[in-house]
């Protein structure tokens, strides 16, 4: 079933907030001024950061993977006590649970980068010159994984992930525990 | 005058593009970045782009969301851990741990059917098909189940199914039997039965064998058919167990050993493996051995009658009467009765060899 990204954005609201947060949370530890924020608004794109360019592949890197690694991290820990019985266990009797799911699930669901994530890592690392061939080697499939994970949205690659996920942490601690 | 003018234009658009885009009084600073466009202050200012409190606030409330829910977690962490670790429990010998602690679960979490599910597996997987049979019955028959999950339970139904079959058969067999017939009578009469029903395809032909070989007139005839139902199913302990007390019969201590230490590899808590064990080891002369595993069984389960009675037989063979006494005592006292070869064991009529081996081990 294809459902508009612009309408799974605005039921996923609280994911598209955590990811310009983490866009902008980037830019400040990577020293890269902003210019303006719109966390979310009913239009396409549902959310932006308007920062300052840099020439700088390692701020550019980061500042535009930074939401995968802010809302996997963040979604993670908060679907964490309550994946197991909804995901696992099917169960959507507590109220409480289900809202802390579905947030957890939505920032889980926007931690891909966009394709204009990716557009400024192939300027800033690939198309430069200046930046060396083993970087852009190592670079070259986090840009693949990215437009992946944008085009596969549309066959819910999204969710899957966020199903993915949520799982994965109470699975690594049966192995560790 | 030209030359002065043209001169000023140019200065005051040099001097435009090098101030500050923000507030327009100070020169950009291009030493962080070749693009800013923003003096030294406002980048500093923009670099700390303020985070809405409201957000700090949203997240503060999150975090005692989330938090509470933490509470609970490690219940339920350690209800998933016995879901994702059962089935290799299982494999390490704790089968009914495993199926215990998932029965537990699926009274817990109603709407799930893969804990049942898993269960009914590991049952079938384990041979415990009576078992498998329960769970289906109990948390999954006239339940809504998906197709993947209907095709797996149709699949372990039919051998149910079958399985059933020849348990209602033989167990009718053995309520109808004429009460006027001796033993040997009834044992021949069900042995014929049994037999008739080997080219039917409809019978469970593990237990079939089974059944006939606890019904076979001599040691010889009854180790070809349990032989034949473990070939047909390895996985029924069952008749592992036979196996055993046949090699003990057989007086081979050895074999019979190996055989019951490959079953309590499958299933740790077997309690009849641990008492064939007691059995091999008490007529093998080790009587502390013995007791070792006679506790073990009794342990397992302190109200089962027959590790009760296997430790307080190890126990007297031990010469630890004062602990027979008592354990004797707690049998009594919850209404039960020896069966007559156990009471004649411990009247002296009949010694350790008579009560274990058919013949006192003279075949």
């Amino acid at each position: 079933m294809i459902i508009p990204g612009f309408l799974i954005s605005i039921v996923t609201f609280p994911g598209v907030i955590v990811h310009e947060l983490a866009h902008q949370i980037f830019c400040r530890l990577m020293r890269v001024p902003v210019y303006e924020v719109k966390y979310f608004q009913l239009s396409n794109p549902c959310g932006y950061v308007l920062h300052e360019p840099s020439d700088n592949p390692l701020k550019v890197f980061f500042i535009s993977v930074g939401p995968f690694l802010i809302n996997t991290i963040i979604g993670a820990l908060i679907t964490l006590p309550v994946s197991i019985e909804i995901v696992e266990f099917g169960q959507y009797s507590n109220l409480i649970n289900l809202l802390i799911c579905w947030i957890g699930f939505s920032i889980l669901m926007h931690a891909f980068p966009s394709t204009g994530d990716a557009k400024c890592i192939v300027n800033a690392i690939l198309k430069n010159k200046e930046v060396s061939f083993l970087i852009k080697i190592l670079v070259a499939p986090v840009i693949g994984l990215i437009y992946i994970g944008a085009v596969g949205s549309v066959m819910w690659l999204d969710l899957l992930y966020a199903v993915g996920v949520s799982m994965l942490l109470p699975k690594i601690l049966v192995m560790i525990f | 005058m030209e030359e002065n003018k043209q001169s000023f234009e140019g200065y005051n658009q040099d001097y435009e593009q090098e101030i500050c885009k923000l507030c327009g009084n100070a020169y950009i600073d291009k030493s962080e970045s070749r693009y800013s466009t923003l003096c030294t202050n406002c980048r500093e200012k923009q670099i700390k782009y303020p985070i809405p409190k409201l957000f700090i606030l949203i997240g503060i409330v999150l975090i005692f969301l989330v938090g509470s829910s933490f509470v609970q977690f490690p219940k339920i962490f350690k209800a998933y851990k016995s879901y994702a670790t059962a089935e290799q429990k299982a494999k390490q010998g704790y089968v009914n741990d495993a199926l215990h602690s998932l029965e537990d679960l699926t009274k817990q979490y109603t709407e799930d059917k893969s804990i049942p599910v898993l269960a009914v597996k590991i049952s079938m997987n384990n041979g415990k098909y009576e078992y498998a049979d329960y769970i289906i019955d109990k948390y999954l028959a006239n339940k809504k189940v998906d197709k993947s999950i209907y095709n797996e339970i149709t699949t372990y139904s039919k051998r149910i199914d079958q399985y059933y079959t020849t348990y209602d058969f033989y167990d009718k067999l053995i309520k109808n039997l004429d009460k006027n017939m001796t033993k040997s009578q009834s044992m021949v009469y069900v042995n014929t039965k049994l037999k008739s029903l080997l080219n039917d395809n409809k019978q469970d032909k593990a237990l079939l064998n089974y059944y006939l070989s606890i019904s076979a007139p001599n040691i010889k005839e009854a180790k070809e058919f349990i032989q034949a139902s473990i070939k047909e199913d390895n996985n029924m302990l069952r008749s592992h167990i036979e196996l055993a007390y046949i090699l003990l019969e057989e007086k081979d201590f050895d074999g019979s050993r190996k055989k019951y230490n490959e079953i309590l590899n499958k299933e740790k808590d077997n309690i009849d493996a641990l008492c064939g064990l007691v059995a091999v080891e008490v007529l093998n002369g080790d009587k502390k051995a013995a007791v070792r595993y006679a506790r073990q069984a009794y342990d397992i389960n302190q109200k089962d009658l027959y590790a009760m009675e296997t430790l307080m037989i190890a126990l007297n063979e031990d010469g630890q009467t004062e602990e027979v006494n008592k354990i004797k005592d707690e049998y009594l006292s919850t209404g039960n009765k020896f069966d007559n070869t156990t009471l004649d064991y411990f009247n002296g009529k009949i010694n350790i060899n008579d009560y274990y081996l058919s013949n006192g081990g003279q075949n």
